[in-house]
C-alpha cells in the first residue's frame, strides 16, 4: 500500500503538524490553500494556536480514515466476491457510523474555553462539519436557559445599561396589543 | 492511524493564564452559525437578553426565516407554555398568544421569511393571512391548517404575493375555491413544484391540477376521497409528476392496473392501503372519516 501524501502544517506559535492530505483537506481553507500550491515549507495557519489546531487535527484524522474506511468497504461490497465478505463489510460500516457518532458526542465534551476555540477554528479552517459539531454543542448549551444561566454558563457579564434594559423590556409589547 | 495526531509537540506555555474566552464579543457571524440551530423560543426570550453583543447577532433578520409555528405548537405557543411565562417576566407581556409572536417573528425576518407553517385553531386566521402576505414576500414553502371557508376563498387572491411560492401544503383541501387557488398558482408562482393536502378531489379539481399545474413535481393526496377517473386525469395531466403520494384514498383500489401503469414513469409513486368502494361512495363522500377500517370492514 503506498504511503498517503503528507503535509506540514504550522500553528501560529510555530509548532509543526504532519498530516495526511486526506485529514487536512477537511479543511477548505487548507484545500485552497493547497490548490493554490502554497505548501513548500509547511502551510502556515496564523489564527490556529498548537493546542487548538491539534485538536482539530484529532478531529480531522479521525473522520479522514473513517471515511477512507467506508469508501473502501464500498468498493470491496461493489467488486462482491462472495455475499458473506459483503455483509461483513457492511457491518463494518455501521460500526463505524456509531463509532464515529460517539467520537463526535466525546469531542465536543469540553470546557467553554476549548469550546469557543474550536469554534472559531472550525470557522476560520472552513471544516463545515467541526463547525456544525460546534455550532450545535453551543446551541444545545444555550436552550432552555434563562439570559441569566446562559451568563452563567458562558462567563458573559451582563452590558446593557438600566435604560437599555428598560427599553428592551418594552421593544416586544406592541406585538400582543 | 491518528499517531500523526498523537505525535504532537506540546507547547510548554500551554497553561498560560488567559482571560476567560470573549463569548460576548464572538464575531457576528459566528454567533450567526450558532443561533441558527436555536428554537425560536430561545432566539427570541433569551439569546438577546444576554449581552449586547448577542442582542446584535440575534437580530440578524436571517435568523427568522424558517418559522415553524406548527411544530409542538401545543407544548410550545400556547398562554400555558414556557415561552408566555418567558415573555411575561421579561417583556411585560401579560397576554401572550400565538398571534402576537406570529407577529414578531414576522417583523424579526424583515421580509425574509422562507418558510412558513401555522397551527390549526388560529384566532383569527384573516389577520394572519393579510400579514404574511403583506410582509413575507419571500416565502417558498407555507403549510396552512384547515381555514373557515371565507378565508379559504381568499386565499387565491393572495397568492400573487408569495411570487417565489414552491410548496404549499393545507391541511384540508379548499372545497369550492380549490380550482382558482391553482389557477393562480400556475399563473403567479413560476418555482411552484409541490402540493400537499387532502379531501374530496372533485372533478374540477382534478381538471384545475391538470390544466393549471402541469409542471407540479411532488403531489400528496394522502387520506382523500380520490375517484379512480379523477385519478387518471391527474396522472394524464401533471406530466411532470416525480412524486405521487396518495395512500390511504378512497376511490380507487390500490392494485388498480390503469392506475399502476399510468404511474410506473413516476419515480415515487405510492397509493398504498387506497380502497375502491363502489357501493357506499356517495354516503362515504358526504362523511368526514373516510377511511374508517372499521367501516370498510363491515361492508
Amino acid at each position: 500500500m503506498a504511503s498517503p501524501a503528507m503535509v506540514t502544517l504550522i500553528s501560529s506559535d510555530d509548532a509543526r503538524f504532519e498530516v495526511t492530505e486526506a485529514a487536512a483537506t477537511m479543511s477548505q481553507t487548507i484545500r485552497h490553500m493547497i490548490e493554490d500550491g502554497c505548501t513548500d515549507g509547511g502551510i502556515p495557519l496564523p489564527n490556529v494556536p498548537a493546542r487548538t489546531l491539534a485538536k482539530v487535527l484529532e478531529y480531522c484524522n479521525k473522520h479522514a480514515a473513517a471515511t477512507a474506511a467506508e469508501s473502501s468497504a464500498a468498493g470491496g461490497a461493489a467488486a462482491g466476491s462472495d455475499s458473506g465478505s459483503s455483509s461483513s463489510a457492511d457491518s463494518a460500516g455501521k460500526d463505524d457510523g456509531v463509532d464515529l457518532a460517539s467520537f463526535d458526542k466525546a469531542f465536543v465534551e469540553v470546557d467553554t474555553d476549548t469550546l469557543y476555540d474550536l469554534l472559531l477554528a472550525a470557522n476560520y479552517l472552513d471544516v463545515k462539519t467541526l463547525l456544525d459539531l460546534c455550532c450545535q454543542k453551543v446551541a444545545d448549551m444555550i436552550r432552555g436557559k434563562t439570559p441569566e444561566q446562559i451568563r452563567q454558563t458562558f462567563g458573559i457579564k451582563n452590558d446593557f445599561s438600566p435604560e437599555e434594559e428598560e427599553k428592551i423590556r418594552k421593544e416586544n409589547q406592541w406585538a400582543f396589543e | 492511524m491518528g499517531e500523526a495526531a498523537a505525535a504532537l509537540p506540546v507547547p510548554a506555555q500551554e497553561a498560560a493564564a488567559s482571560a476567560p474566552p470573549p463569548w460576548a464579543d464572538m464575531e457576528t457571524d459566528c454567533l450567526a452559525h450558532v443561533f441558527r440551530r436555536l428554537d425560536l423560543e430561545d432566539l427570541a426570550a433569551a439569546a438577546p437578553l444576554v449581552c449586547r453583543g448577542w442582542r446584535r447577532a440575534a437580530a440578524d433578520p436571517s435568523l427568522w426565516r424558517a418559522l415553524d409555528l406548527r411544530r409542538d405548537h401545543v407544548a410550545r405557543f400556547m398562554p400555558w407554555a414556557p415561552l408566555a411565562a418567558a415573555f411575561a417576566r421579561r417583556y411585560g407581556v401579560a397576554g401572550f398568544a400565538l398571534a402576537g409572536f406570529l407577529r414578531l417573528c414576522v417583523a424579526r425576518a424583515r421580509g425574509s421569511a422562507e418558510d412558513l407553517a401555522l397551527p390549526p385553531l388560529l384566532a383569527s386566521p384573516a389577520a394572519d393571512l393579510d400579514r404574511i402576505s403583506l410582509q413575507c414576500p419571500r416565502l417558498r414553502r407555507l403549510a396552512l391548517p384547515q381555514l373557515p371557508a371565507a378565508d379559504e376563498a381568499r386565499l387565491a387572491e393572495l397568492v400573487p404575493r408569495w411570487p417565489l411560492l414552491e410548496h404549499l401544503e393545507l391541511d384540508a383541501k379548499p372545497s369550492a375555491s380549490f380550482p382558482a387557488l391553482a389557477a393562480q398558482l400556475g399563473r403567479h408562482c413560476p418555482r411552484f413544484a409541490s402540493l400537499k393536502t387532502s379531501g374530496a378531489v372533485k372533478p374540477e379539481d382534478a381538471a384545475a391540477l391538470a390544466r393549471s399545474l402541469p409542471g407540479l413535481r411532488s403531489l400528496c393526496l394522502d387520506r382523500s376521497y380520490l375517484p379512480r377517473q379523477e385519478l387518471l386525469t391527474i396522472l394524464a395531466g401533471c406530466r411532470g409528476l416525480r412524486e405521487l403520494s396518495a395512500r390511504g384514498c378512497v376511490g380507487f383500489d390500490e392494485g388498480d392496473e390503469e392506475v399502476a401503469r399510468r404511474g410506473a414513469r413516476i419515480e415515487r409513486f405510492d397509493v398504498g392501503g387506497s380502497r375502491l368502494i363502489d357501493e357506499l361512495q356517495d354516503e362515504l363522500a358526504a362523511g368526514d372519516e373516510l377511511c374508517d377500517s372499521s367501516y370498510v370492514d363491515v361492508m
